[in-house]
């Protein structure tokens, strides 16, 4: 495992982050979630940049907070908020990544920047928000990391910068061994990239589950009052009240198909899913 | 450790037009005034502190400090880093305006080369105390706050001046006392007694940042 939060607890004033993750090799991870809700938490916990209150955080096979140079040589980290500061301009931080990281690949940087129009002799300042948010994530994949833990990295962006993104992030999972930990409040954004998605909602995670089988496992059951009645609940993870009956949540769509013909099953988005963990009612 | 120390001269670099006038300040007061020597070194020495503590609020603003802990370097790291680089800002500050006083010295022949060097090692020892005081502050309460604190700092000095004073005028007798233990002693024995101090006021101030950021979440 790259990492793993082992019974993970985070206790503050006003809020709690109770965590149990794991992220292995050549595997994406998303953590989805309101503002809020804990995922940026959850990110300082795996950088060391905070301490659980009680259970452990390892990364890279080391406890979080005793990581040395070498492991965060391996680590690419992306914040939505903070960075290197804004005076400086591309082509000063070259100078100072390549002081940092014994990996940088200068020409591999230099690419991107050219590819994605980012200006090296510009002060970040001077950027768009989509051109600060392209430059951070070129610079953490441009070190040869094994993990990349990107926090909210399309936050703000329009669609054509969203996608950029996203397809920087596919060729840099290419090379075999990496992984990527990436939060978003838009889960849109995370549907088609990620291979699994942890839900997380007022600081603890209400659902972990691989991305495909919530696309094709998951599914809205709509029946009217009678019939809910008679449906068997075993499978059924939420329910909301509607004005025809009730819309219900399950992770086995196709025992519901098999044993109850003629019933309506709509296939959910993740987003679907997702207001419907946090909103519906447990049965 | 050698990044840290980069994107902190990158940092200065972006406001060495700031510096140079601040800089500039002492040049144009050394060279238009008389036995101006002195001061002059001790002007640039004291600037040059705000110079290099100057690169810890950088740090800290928006966030910057949560970004720059996930980079390849430790807590630890990051501290000596704070204090060697300091230390250099200042004593190359300190090497170039020494150099500029006596230049000044042997063109105009006023003042002596003496009282530079004492004048020069003086201003190094205080800024050194300084810059012990100023960092962990940095390091604990970042931008804002340290500024605060740093003028209460500077309150309770001026106060404890102000007690000092009196207390010189109410025992007479015994800092006159002490004035001639201090008479007596040789020039050699002071300046030991002042890199004693100054080591230890440091490794002090060094453990105190460590366990600062130690303890510190970002």
């Amino acid at each position: 495992m790259l990492v793993q939060l082992d019974h993970v607890k985070k206790i503050y004033d006003d809020f709690a982050l109770e965590l149990n993750m794991q992220i292995p090799e050549n595997c994406v991870t998303g953590l989805i979630g309101a503002n809020g809700a804990g995922k940026s938490t959850a990110f300082k916990l795996m950088l060391g940049l905070i301490r659980p209150d009680y259970g452990t955080v390892n990364v890279l096979d080391r406890k979080a907070s005793d990581m040395t140079v070498m492991e965060k040589e391996k680590i690419g980290t992306v914040f939505s908020d903070s960075g290197f500061s804004e005076y400086l301009t591309v082509q000063q931080v070259i100078h100072i990544m390549k002081n940092f990281y014994t990996d940088f690949n200068e020409n591999l940087f230099q690419k991107q920047c050219e590819k994605l129009e980012i200006p090296l002799k510009k002060q970040i300042k001077e950027f768009s928000t989509g051109m600060k948010a392209k430059l951070k994530v070129i610079l953490a994949i441009s070190h040869d990391s094994k993990l990349l833990i990107l926090d909210e990295p399309t936050a703000g962006l329009d669609v054509i910068a969203r996608e950029e993104i996203l397809n920087l992030l596919r060729d840099y999972m290419d090379t075999p061994g990496r992984s990527i930990v990436i939060s978003s409040h838009i889960s849109g954004d995370l549907e088609h990239f990620c291979d699994d998605v942890y839900m997380i909602h007022n600081g603890k995670i209400v659902l972990h589950e691989e991305t495909d089988r919530i696309l094709d496992e998951y599914g809205f059951i709509k029946v009217p009052e009678q019939e809910f009645a008679k449906l068997d609940k075993e499978y059924i993870l939420r329910i909301k009240k509607e004005n025809f009956g009730y819309s219900c949540l399950t992770d086995q769509k196709n025992y519901y198909l098999e044993n109850y013909p003629g019933i309506v099953i709509e296939k959910g988005s993740v987003d679907e899913v997702i207001t419907m963990m946090v909103k519906g009612e447990s049965i | 450790m050698s990044g840290l120390i980069v994107k902190d001269l990158e940092l200065i670099r972006v406001n060495i037009k700031i510096y140079l006038a601040v800089f500039a300040i002492g040049v144009v007061y050394l060279i238009a005034k008389k036995d101006s020597a002195a001061f002059f070194t001790s002007y640039m020495i004291v600037m040059s502190v705000g110079l290099s503590a100057g690169t810890v609020s950088y740090d800290s603003y928006e966030k910057g400090m949560n970004f720059l802990m996930t980079l390849p370097v430790t807590r630890k790291q990051y501290v000596y880093e704070k204090y060697l680089l300091s230390m250099l800002i200042t004593l190359i500050t300190g090497a170039v305006s020494f150099l500029a006083g006596i230049m000044k010295v042997q063109l105009s022949g006023n003042g002596m080369v003496e009282d530079i060097l004492v004048g020069t090692a003086v201003a190094l020892f205080v800024a050194g105390l300084l810059l012990a005081l100023v960092i962990p502050l940095r390091i604990k309460y970042e931008a804002e706050k340290s500024r605060i604190i740093m003028l209460g700092v500077i309150a309770a000095i001026f106060l404890v001046g102000i007690a000092g004073k009196k207390i010189i005028e109410i025992s007479h007798g015994t800092i006159y006392n002490i004035a001639e233990i201090l008479d007596s002693l040789s020039a050699g024995n002071i300046m030991l007694s002042g890199v004693v101090i100054f080591a230890v006021v440091v490794l002090i101030s060094v453990g105190c940042s460590c366990r600062i950021i130690n303890n510190k979440e970002f």
